[in-house]
C-alpha cells in the first residue's frame, strides 16, 4: 500500500477494539511481573547480599533502568511494528529468561559474595554484586517488559493520550498487585526462586494475552497509527515526564517513611502505602487519558497540579494522623494521593501532545515513559540515600512541592505548542499487510511453551537457598530467610577463684537462628545443654539481662515480679536469660514484640518452647505496639530489634520512640538498646542513638554506654533513672560475672553529641553503612 | 561449797579468761599484708565475694576499707554498716571511709590518696576507683589512654586494661599477636579486596552490556522498516 491512506471499515475497527481489553490485561501482567521479579530477586540473593539500602536501591535502580531502556526501544518498535506482532514472542522470551534466572541467580550470588570471604560483612561486596545479579536476572526481561506499553499503546484503537492513559493505569495496577503480594505471600508460598519464575508465568500470560485471533491480526496488519508529518515537540514534553517521574519516586519513598512510625514498618504498611500511591497514579493516568477535548484536558491537569502543590507540602501532617494498616492506606491516599493523581494525569496529556507532533502514539508513549522512568531511576537512589537522610521528610515534601510547581509551568507551556490531536480510530491509516494468521499461530505456540516452562520452574521443589554447616532448617518468611544452625563451640565459663575474664572453657552445643547474610553473627541463640550456668556465654543477651540486677529493680525488693518489654523478641533468648538469672521463686513477666511470625515458629521448633509469663505481639511493628500499650510501668525495656539483618529500624531509634518508652517506664526503670558497634564506643550511630535516647527520656534519666569485651562488635546503650551510673545488686549471680565485671570496669557516660534521630529525619541506614564501608584513611 | 570444791572452778574460770583475752588480742590484730594483697587481687579480678574470706577477720579501718569500698560504692549492699572512724582520725583509711560513707560530702572530690609518709595498702583499688570516677563523669573522652589504668604499675591491671579497653572503646583491633596471624589477616583482606574489584568490574560490565544491547536494539529499530539493500550488480 506504500503509505497510501485508507479508511478502515467499521467492522474491522470493532475486531481490533475487542482485544484491546486483553492488551490492557497484558499491560497489567507485565507491570506485575516487573515488581514481582524486582522484589523476589532481592529476597533470592539476600542470603549473600543482605537487604541493605544499597541492595534495594540497586534492585529498584536496575529495574527502572531496564524499563526506561525498554520504553525507549518500545517507542521505536511501535513505529516499526505498529501491530505489535512481535510482542508475544518478546514476552515469551522474557518469561523463559525469568524461568532460567530462577535457577541461576542463587549460584551467581554465592559466587559474587562468597561466605568465607565476606562473613557478616557483605558491604562493599554486595554493593557491586547486587548490580551484577539484578542485571543478569531481570535486565533483559525488564527491557522487554518495559517495551511492551508503548507497543500496546501503538496498536490500541483509542486516541493516543487515552490509550497511553489506559495502558499506564493498568500497568500500574498490575505493579501494585505484584508489589503487595510478593513479600507477604508469593515468597513464603513459592520461595524466592519460585517467585522469580512466577514473574515468568506472568510474562508468559502477557504473551498469551497479546496473541491476537487470526481475524484481529489480519485487521491490525492493515491499520496503524496516524504517523503523519513530524514536527519537533515542545521541550516541555520532556520536562513534564522527567520532573513527574522524579516527584512520583520521591513521594513513594517519602510516603512509606512517613507512615512507618505511625503504622509500623510491616509488610502490610508497605503494601498499603504503595497500594495507595500506585492507585492514585493509576487513577490519574486513567483520568488524564480521558477523551481529548481540544486542550481543556491540559487546563484540568494544570489546575490539578497547582492544587496538588500545597497538598504535597502538608502531606506529612495529613498522613501522620492515622494508625494501622487501613490507616496507612488512607493516610497515604489522603496525604500523598493528590500530587500523584495530578502527575498521573499529566502523563497522557504529554503523550497526546507528542503524538500530535507526528511519529505515532507508540513512539510518543515510549519517549514519555523512558523519560519519566529514567528520572525515577535518579529518584530511587537520591531519595533514600540523600534526600530523606539529609533533608528529612518535611523538607523533602517541600522539595516535591517545588518540583510540582515546575511541572505545572511545563504543562502550562504545552498549551501554546499543542497541535491538533490525533484521535479515534477514524484517523487510522492503512499500512502493509502480512501473513498474520500464521504468525499468530507461531506466537501462540511460543507463549504456551513459555508458560509451561515458567510454571514448571515455579512449582519445581527446591532445597534451601543457602546451606551452612550444621544447618537444621531454612525458612523463607515474608521478610527474610531464616536458618536454624547447630554448632559446637568452645565458650568461656566463669570459675570461682579465677579472674572474671580468664575462667575456664567448655565445648558446648549451640543453636542459632541466622537471618539472610548472617554467617558468624546470629539473631537468637540457645545453649541447650547447660543454659542455667552458661546463659549465652557472655553474649549481649547476658549483658541486657544484667539490667534486672540494677539498684532499684524488683530484685532489690522482697517480692513482686520483674516486668520487661522485649522489643525484637526473636527466638526468646533474652526472656530465657532473664528467667535463668532471676532469684528463686521470682516471676519474670515479659511483653514481647516480634515483626516476623515465621521467626517465632522456627524458634519454637529448634530453640525449644518459649518461657512462661509471655504476652507476645507477633507480626506487628514494635513502634506501633509500644504506642498502643497502656502506661503499665515496665522495669526494663530491652530493644534488640534489627531489620534487614543489621539495621536498627529507624522508627525504634528516634526521640519520639524513646519518649513513648519513657511514658511506660517505672520510676526506677531502665531502657537498653543492643547495638552493632564495629567502631567500639566511637561509632556515629551509637552516638546518635545515645543522643536521641537522652533527649527522649528527658533529664530524669542518664545515658550510659557499655561495651562487650568478649564480642567486641556489640555494645549496649543504657538509659537509667537518676544522674548516677547504675550500681549492681551485691548478690548478682555467678553466670552474670563477666557482664557485671564489664559494667563496673568499662561502662562510660554517653557524653558525645551525635545526630539527633527524629521521625522526620533519621539516617540510621547511612550511619550504619558508614561503619561498614571502607573509608580512605581508616584503619 | 568447800575450798576443795572451789579450786577447779577457779582454775576453769582463769583458763577461760585467759583464752578470752588471747582471742580478743588476736581479733584486734590487723590481717596480714598477704591477706590484704589477696583481697585486693580478688577485687581487681572481679571476684568480689572472695573479699570476705580474706578480710572478714580484720578489725582495723584499713582492713575494712576494701569491704566498705565494695559494699558502699562499687556494688552497694543493703544493710551494710561501715565502721565509723573517729572524728580526729585522719589516716588514709579513715579519710576513705568517710568519702565512701557520705555521698553528699563526697561531691566532686577525688578518692583520697595517700599523703606524704603514708603507704597505700590498696594502690590497685585506688586506681580502679579513679578510673571508674573518670569514666562515669567524663565518658570515653581520651580513653583508653587517658585512664590511670593505662600506665598502672601492676602488670596484670595494665594488661587487662590495655587489651580489653582498646577493643571496647576503639573497636576490634588488627590481630598482631603473631606474624602468622598477621599474615592470615592480611591474606583475607587481600582476597576480600580482590573480590570487591572483581565485582566492581562485573557490575560495570553488566550494566554497560545492558545499555549497549538496548542501544543496539534502539538503533536497529530506528532504521526504516522493510528497507532492502540494493541488489548486487551481476555480470549477466
Amino acid at each position: 500500500m506504500d503509505g497510501a491512506p485508507a479508511r478502515v471499515p467499521s467492522d474491522r475497527v470493532r475486531a481490533i477494539a475487542g482485544p484491546a481489553v486483553l492488551d490492557g490485561a497484558a499491560a497489567a501482567c507485565a507491570g506485575a511481573a516487573t515488581l514481582v521479579v524486582e522484589i523476589a530477586v532481592v529476597r533470592l540473593t539476600a542470603p549473600w547480599f543482605g537487604q541493605g539500602p544499597y541492595v534495594w536501591a540497586n534492585a529498584v535502580g536496575v529495574t527502572l533502568l531496564a524499563l526506561a531502556l525498554g520504553a525507549a526501544v518500545g517507542g521505536r518498535w511501535a513505529a516499526r511494528d505498529p501491530a505489535g506482532r512481535a510482542v508475544p514472542f518478546a514476552a515469551a522470551g522474557a518469561a523463559a529468561w525469568l524461568a532460567v534466572a530462577a535457577g541461576f541467580a542463587a549460584p551467581l550470588a554465592a559466587w559474587l559474595v562468597p561466605v568465607d570471604v565476606a562473613a557478616d560483612r557483605p558491604l562493599p561486596l554486595s554493593l557491586w554484586a547486587s548490580l551484577v545479579a539484578t542485571v543478569a536476572a531481570l535486565g533483559p526481561p525488564g527491557v522487554v517488559l518495559g517495551a511492551l506499553p508503548p507497543v500496546l499503546v501503538a496498536r490500541a484503537t483509542a486516541e493516543a493520550g487515552r490509550a497511553a492513559g489506559r495502558v499506564s493505569a493498568l500497568g500500574t495496577l498490575g505493579a501494585l498487585g505484584g508489589c503487595a503480594a510478593t513479600g507477604p505471600w508469593l515468597v513464603p508460598a513459592f520461595g524466592a526462586r519460585g517467585a522469580v519464575a512466577l514473574a515468568g508465568v506472568l510474562a508468559a500470560v502477557a504473551a498469551l494475552l497479546t496473541v491476537r485471533p487470526a481475524r484481529a491480526v489480519a485487521a491490525m496488519a492493515e491499520v496503524g497509527p496516524s504517523v503523519g508529518p513530524r514536527s519537533r515537540p515542545p521541550h516541555a514534553t520532556w520536562l513534564v515526564p522527567v520532573l513527574g517521574g522524579l516527584v512520583v519516586t520521591i513521594v513513594e519513598f517519602t510516603a512509606f517513611r512517613r507512615l512507618t512510625p505511625v503504622c509500623g514498618g510491616t509488610n502490610a504498611t508497605f503494601a498499603a502505602a504503595i497500594a495507595a500511591v500506585l492507585l492514585a497514579t493509576s487513577a490519574g493516568a486513567w483520568w488524564g487519558g480521558g477523551r481529548p477535548d481540544g486542550g481543556r484536558d491540559r487546563s484540568r491537569a494544570l489546575r490539578l497540579l497547582v492544587l496538588a502543590v500545597p497538598l504535597a507540602v502538608v502531606a506529612p501532617a495529613l498522613a501522620g494522623a492515622v494508625a494501622g494498616t487501613a490507616g496507612a492506606f488512607v493516610g497515604a491516599l489522603v496525604g500523598f494521593g493528590g500530587p500523584l493523581f495530578a502527575l498521573g494525569a499529566a502523563g497522557p496529556v504529554v503523550v497526546r501532545v507528542r503524538a500530535a507532533h507526528g511519529g505515532g502514539a507508540g513512539r510518543a508513549a515510549g519517549v514519555v515513559l523512558a523519560a519519566s522512568t529514567a528520572a525515577s531511576l535518579v529518584g530511587c537512589y537520591a531519595t533514600p540515600l540523600v534526600l530523606l537522610a539529609d533533608l528529612g521528610i518535611r523538607l523533602t515534601c517541600v522539595l516535591a512541592g517545588a518540583l510540582l510547581v515546575l511541572v505545572a509551568f511545563a504543562v502550562r507551556s504545552l498549551r501554546d505548542a499543542a497541535a491538533p490531536a490525533a484521535s479515534g480510530a477514524d484517523t487510522m491509516t492503512a499500512v502493509a499487510a502480512g501473513p498474520a494468521p500464521r504468525a499468530a499461530r507461531r506466537a501462540l505456540v511460543a507463549a504456551t511453551a513459555a508458560l509451561v516452562v515458567a510454571s514448571a520452574a515455579t512449582l519445581v521443589p527446591r532445597g534451601p537457598l543457602r546451606t551452612d554447616t550444621g544447618q537444621v532448617e531454612e525458612l523463607e518468611s515474608a521478610y527474610q530467610t531464616v536458618r536454624s544452625v547447630e554448632a559446637r563451640e568452645v565458650v568461656p565459663v566463669p570459675m570461682p577463684g579465677r579472674h572474671a575474664l580468664f575462667g575456664g572453657e567448655r565445648e558446648v552445643r549451640t543453636r542459632f537462628l541466622r537471618f539472610d547474610e548472617d554467617a558468624a553473627s546470629y539473631q537468637s541463640v540457645r545453649l541447650p545443654d547447660d543454659e542455667a550456668a552458661l546463659l549465652t556465654a557472655g553474649r549481649y543477651y547476658d549483658h541486657l539481662a544484667l539490667g534486672a540486677w540494677f539498684g532499684g529493680m524488683p530484685w532489690t525488693r522482697p517480692d513482686g515480679p520483674l516486668r520487661v518489654l522485649v522489643v525484637g523478641y526473636c527466638g526468646g533468648t533474652l526472656h530465657r536469660t532473664l528467667v535463668a538469672t532471676a532469684p528463686a521463686g521470682r516471676r519474670v513477666e515479659v511483653v514481647g514484640v516480634e515483626l516476623d511470625p515465621a521467626v517465632i515458629a522456627l524458634a519454637r521448633r529448634h530453640l525449644g518452647p518459649l518461657p512462661d509469663g509471655l504476652v507476645l505481639h507477633e507480626g506487628r511493628d514494635a513502634r506501633e505496639v509500644v504506642e498502643g500499650l497502656p502506661t503499665t510501668p515496665f522495669d526494663l525495656v530491652l530493644v534488640d530489634a534489627y531489620q534487614r539483618t543489621q539495621y536498627v529500624p529507624f522508627q525504634l531509634a528516634t526521640v519520639e520512640f524513646f519518649r513513648a518508652v519513657a511514658r511506660r517506664l517505672a520510676p526506677t526503670g531502665a531502657v537498653a538498646v543492643n547495638m552493632n558497634a564495629p567502631d567500639g564506643l566511637g561509632g556515629a550511630l551509637l552516638d546518635a542513638v545515645a543522643t536521641s535516647m537522652a533527649r527522649g527520656l528527658g533529664p530524669s534519666h542518664t545515658v550510659w554506654l557499655a561495651p562487650n569485651l568478649q564480642y567486641a562488635t556489640n555494645a549496649v546503650v543504657w538509659g537509667c533513672a537518676g544522674p548516677t551510673a547504675p550500681r549492681l545488686r551485691s548478690d548478682v549471680p555467678l553466670p552474670l560475672l563477666v557482664p557485671a565485671f564489664t559494667l563496673e570496669r568499662f561502662l562510660v557516660r554517653a557524653t558525645r553529641r551525635g545526630t539527633e534521630l527524629t521521625d522526620d529525619r533519621a539516617p540510621v541506614e547511612r550511619l550504619a553503612d558508614e561503619a561498614l564501608l571502607p573509608v580512605k584513611g581508616r584503619r | 561449797m568447800t575450798r576443795r570444791h572451789l579450786r577447779p572452778v577457779v582454775l576453769l574460770g582463769a583458763l577461760l579468761a585467759a583464752a578470752g583475752a588471747m582471742a580478743r588480742g588476736a581479733a584486734a590484730e590487723p590481717v596480714s599484708a598477704a591477706a590484704r594483697a589477696r583481697a585486693e587481687t580478688a577485687f581487681v579480678d572481679g571476684r568480689l565475694d572472695d573479699l570476705d574470706a580474706a578480710l572478714g577477720a580484720g578489725t582495723t579501718l584499713a582492713d575494712a576499707e576494701p569491704l566498705a569500698l565494695r559494699d558502699l560504692w562499687w556494688r552497694p549492699r543493703a544493710g551494710y554498716v561501715a565502721p565509723l572512724p573517729a572524728a580526729d582520725d585522719l589516716s588514709l583509711a579513715a579519710r576513705r571511709l568517710r568519702w565512701l560513707a557520705d555521698p553528699a560530702a563526697r561531691g566532686e572530690a577525688p578518692y583520697p590518696a595517700p599523703q606524704a609518709g603514708e603507704t597505700d595498702p590498696y594502690p590497685r583499688l585506688a586506681l580502679l576507683v579513679a578510673d571508674r570516677l573518670q569514666r562515669e563523669a567524663r565518658g570515653a573522652e581520651g580513653l583508653p589512654r587517658a585512664s590511670p589504668l593505662w600506665d598502672a604499675p601492676d602488670e596484670d591491671v595494665q594488661y587487662v586494661w590495655r587489651w580489653y579497653a582498646s577493643r571496647a572503646y576503639e573497636g576490634p583491633q588488627p590481630d598482631a599477636s603473631s606474624p602468622k596471624d598477621r599474615a592470615a589477616t592480611e591474606a583475607a583482606q587481600a582476597r576480600f579486596e580482590a573480590v570487591v574489584e572483581r565485582n566492581r568490574a562485573w557490575a560495570v560490565g553488566a550494566v554497560g552490556a545492558l545499555i549497549l544491547a538496548a542501544g543496539l536494539a534502539y538503533r536497529r529499530l530506528g532504521s526504516r522498516p522493510g528497507r532492502k539493500s540494493p541488489a548486487r550488480p551481476t555480470d549477466s
